[in-house]
C-alpha cells in the first residue's frame, strides 16, 4: 500500500535564479485572455442553451392558444341556415333521382 | 504612489500594516478592470506562492505548473474577490491550497510534507518537549494519524507560523475551529511522546 505522506526533511529551497527563470507574467496574461474569451463564448452559449428551449415552449404555447381560440370561435358561431326547399316535395325526388335509385322504403311507397 | 514590483520590500507579505493592506486593495480593485495591473501582484507574490507549493509537491516542474494555475485562477476569479481586511496573499494561498488538493485528488500520489529542523523545534516546543532525539520519526507517526486537512493546518501553523485568522481563511474554516483542531493535533503529539517515553 502507498504511504499516506512523503516526508522531505530539510529540502533545499529554490534559488532566486530558478524562481526568476520560471516567473513569466506575460504567459499567464496570455492564458488569461484566451480563457476569458472562451469563457465568455461558453457563457453566451450556456445562456442560449437555457433560453432557447424556454423560447420554443413559449412559442408553442402561444400557437396553441391562437389555434384553440380560433376553434372555439368557430364553434360559437351560429350554424348556417339550411337552403330553402319546396314544401311537400321529397328532397331526393325533387333533385330528379330515378325511382329505382331511391332507397327501398321510398320506392315501395 | 505605487512602488514598482522590483522595489517592493522583501518582508513577509503575510505580516503587513493596515495601510499597506488597504493600498494593496486599491491595486486589486484596479486589476479587476485592467488585467495588466495584476502584474504588480504577480511580481509581489510569485516567490511566496511558488515556495508554498514547492514544499508540498515532489518536483519543481509541478510546482511551476501549479503556481501558474493559481495566478490564472486568481485573475479569472478576481471580480468575485471581496476584501475582508486580510492581505491579498491570503486569498492566493487559499487558491494554492485548493489547487494542491485538486492535484493530489487527481494524481493519487502520496502527499509531500516538507520539514526543517526549525519546524520540528517549534512543533515539539509547543508540545512541551525539547529534548527528544528521533523527532522526524515521531512526526512520521503523528502524520499517519492525521487527515490531509489536519496536516495542512499543521503546516500552516507550525511550519509557516501563520496567525489563526489567516489559517481559518485559507482552509475555509472558522478561527475557533482552527484553534480546536490545532489543540487536538498537539494532544496527539503529546500522547505519542508519552507512549515513546513509556
Amino acid at each position: 500500500m502507498a504511504e499516506k505522506y512523503r516526508l522531505k526533511i530539510n529540502p533545499p529551497p529554490p534559488t532566486d535564479e530558478e524562481i526568476a527563470a520560471r516567473k513569466n507574467f506575460d504567459r499567464v496574461l496570455g492564458q488569461y485572455r484566451r480563457t476569458a474569451k472562451s469563457r465568455s463564448l461558453h457563457d453566451t452559449i450556456s445562456r442560449l442553451n437555457k433560453s432557447v428551449p424556454v423560447f420554443i415552449l413559449m412559442l408553442l404555447l402561444a400557437l396553441l392558444i391562437v389555434y384553440f381560440g380560433q376553434v372555439m370561435r368557430r364553434r360559437n358561431q351560429p350554424a348556417p341556415k339550411p337552403a330553402p326547399t319546396q314544401t311537400g316535395l321529397n328532397p331526393a325526388t325533387a333533385r330528379g333521382a330515378a325511382p329505382d335509385q331511391l332507397p327501398l322504403s321510398l320506392a315501395v311507397a | 504612489m505605487l512602488a514598482k514590483p522590483g522595489q517592493l520590500p522583501a518582508a513577509s507579505p503575510m505580516h503587513q500594516s493596515e495601510r499597506a493592506i488597504a493600498e494593496e486593495n486599491d491595486i486589486v480593485e484596479r486589476a479587476k478592470t485592467n488585467p495588466e495591473v495584476f502584474g504588480f501582484l504577480y511580481e509581489k507574490y510569485y516567490r511566496s506562492i511558488f515556495v508554498f507549493i514547492d514544499r508540498r509537491v515532489e518536483d519543481r516542474q509541478t510546482a511551476d505548473d501549479l503556481t501558474s494555475q493559481v495566478f490564472l485562477k486568481a485573475m479569472l476569479n478576481l471580480p468575485k474577490y471581496q476584501f475582508k481586511g486580510l492581505p491579498f496573499s491570503a486569498w492566493l494561498y487559499r487558491i494554492a491550497s485548493n489547487q494542491i488538493n485538486e492535484f493530489y485528488r487527481n494524481s493519487h500520489q502520496s502527499r509531500v510534507v516538507s520539514l526543517d529542523d526549525t519546524h520540528l523545534e517549534r512543533l515539539f516546543g509547543e508540545a512541551g518537549e525539547t529534548a527528544h532525539r528521533d523527532r522526524a520519526n515521531l512526526v512520521r507517526h503523528l502524520l499517519d494519524q492525521l487527515e490531509p486537512a489536519e496536516v495542512q493546518l499543521l503546516e500552516l501553523r507550525f511550519f509557516e507560523d501563520r496567525p489563526f485568522k489567516e489559517i481559518a481563511y485559507i482552509l475555509d474554516i472558522t478561527e475557533n475551529n482552527a484553534k480546536v483542531k490545532t489543540y487536538r493535533i498537539l494532544e496527539k503529539l503529546r500522547k505519542l511522546l508519552n507512549l515513546n517515553e513509556g
